[in-house]
């Protein structure tokens, strides 16, 4: 409609000006409608007509509008808090049998959760040191399969002695970390109480 | 019981029952908010204030849709009450009053869907002969005053339709605030507004023509 109005004095034409009395007759017009409407009417003897009836069908409104209603004096809010108080208690008693239920269902499912921590942890595998027990002072000097990326160098202070049948016996100081020695080469070996970098 | 009776004037443009001006329906919006916020953090008192203050305007609204004055008052008690209940999901940047009385509104049509399912399936639980009206009260309608045929004729209004119709034409909601109810622009509000007063004159002259050809009728139905 209002693009009709916003191209001048363009004739409105019965259609619309039909939908402006609809509107009209409830002061819902704008106040550029309300005057193509009224410039339409004052051309139209059909539209005049029909405008009467709409005013005769809203005056039928206005009149039950301005009607008395006749309602109780009671408030209804004694009623409505009544109700939200019922609810409330209804809510809260049956709560408590769920609140039941769920304590047993959280202790069944925390009773199976151990149960397969317990499980899981028996069934692990067993990790065998490649290196035996020693007594402190002496070693074995097969290598552990160790990354090279994790070997970290360490200086680690012990003594070579020579056993009768030619091999070298290395005696670490009891402090050293045995687990981080590599194989010893025979062009690694020193004498005396040289420091050793593996 | 008292009875209060309640005439409409043209200033009760304000949505609550009391009736303010532009002025003051700011101050009443701004003190919905504070109650609403205060109702929400567990105030059941805040809540009544806003009960006391929309009762008689929200059993207004719904008597338009239905006669019945218990009924009435038993859809705004649900209606507060539903609204009690959803506080928590209402957004407090939106006016109160609107989004009750759209509460109520939908209420008050869930009902008249349910007992017109109700007279259905009355009607198909019935013989043939049951179903004919009784000839000595041929139009009961004669006996309606002006009022109750003008609810008879907004009843054959679409529903969206009536809504717009009742909340503006009776009840002097503005455009921007039957939008606001119904939740659909101002655009729409205006083109179903006109459509709507379509609709009621339409229906309202249907129903005339039939008055006026009642007289024929019942003098062919004699003679016959």
């Amino acid at each position: 409609m209002n693009h009709l109005l916003r191209k001048g004095r363009c004739p409105v034409k019965c259609s619309d000006a039909r939908h402006l009395i609809h509107l009209s007759v409830g002061d819902d017009n704008l106040p550029d409608e309300e005057q193509a409407l009224g410039e339409h009417l004052h051309t139209c003897s059909d539209c005049r007509a029909y405008n009467a009836g709409m005013v005769d069908a809203m005056q039928l409104l206005h009149d039950l509008r301005n009607s008395t209603i006749v309602t109780s004096d009671r408030s209804v809010w004694r009623s409505v808090i009544g109700r939200i108080k019922d609810r409330r208690s209804f809510a809260r008693t049956s709560r408590q049998p769920q609140r039941e239920f769920h304590g047993g269902v959280v202790a069944l499912c925390a009773l199976s959760l151990v149960l397969a921590f317990v499980t899981i942890v028996q069934n692990l595998p067993v990790n065998d040191s490649p290196f035996a027990s020693v007594p402190d002072g002496s070693m074995n000097v097969s290598a552990p399969t160790i990354p090279a990326s994790r070997v970290q160098p360490q200086v680690v202070r012990g003594t070579f002695q020579l056993n009768p049948d030619g091999t070298y016996r290395l005696l670490f100081e009891p402090s050293a970390n045995r687990n981080a020695v590599s194989s010893i080469t025979p062009e690694a070996i020193p004498t005396g109480n040289d420091q050793v970098h593996f | 019981m008292a009875v209060r009776i309640h005439q409409m004037t043209d200033s009760d443009s304000a949505f609550c029952s009391s009736v303010p001006s532009s002025e003051d329906a700011g101050l009443q919006a701004a003190s919905d908010a504070r109650l609403v916020d205060e109702a929400r953090r567990g105030d059941t008192e805040s809540f009544g204030q806003l009960v006391l203050r929309y009762e008689r305007r929200v059993i207004r609204v719904i008597r338009r849709f239905m006669p019945d004055d218990q009924m009435a008052q038993d859809l705004t008690q649900e209606a507060f009450l539903r609204a009690y209940e959803r506080l928590e999901q209402f957004d407090p940047s939106r006016r109160f009053g609107p989004w009750l009385f759209r509460i109520a509104v939908n209420l008050t049509y869930d009902h008249l869907r349910r007992v017109k399912r109700r007279g259905k399936w009355a009607l198909f639980s019935e013989t043939g002969q049951d179903r004919t009206p009784d000839p000595a009260t041929l139009d009961p309608r004669v006996h309606l005053d002006l009022s109750q045929e003008v609810q008879m004729v907004l009843a054959d209004v679409p529903e969206a339709y009536r809504t717009v119709l009742i909340l503006r034409d009776l009840e002097g909601f503005s455009t921007s605030e039957v939008a606001a109810v119904t939740e659909r622009s101002e655009a729409t509000i205006r083109w179903r507004l006109a459509e709507a007063r379509r609709m009621f004159r339409e229906a309202w002259d249907r129903r005339e023509r039939s008055f006026e050809e009642m007289p024929a009728d019942e003098s062919s139905a004699a003679e016959r």
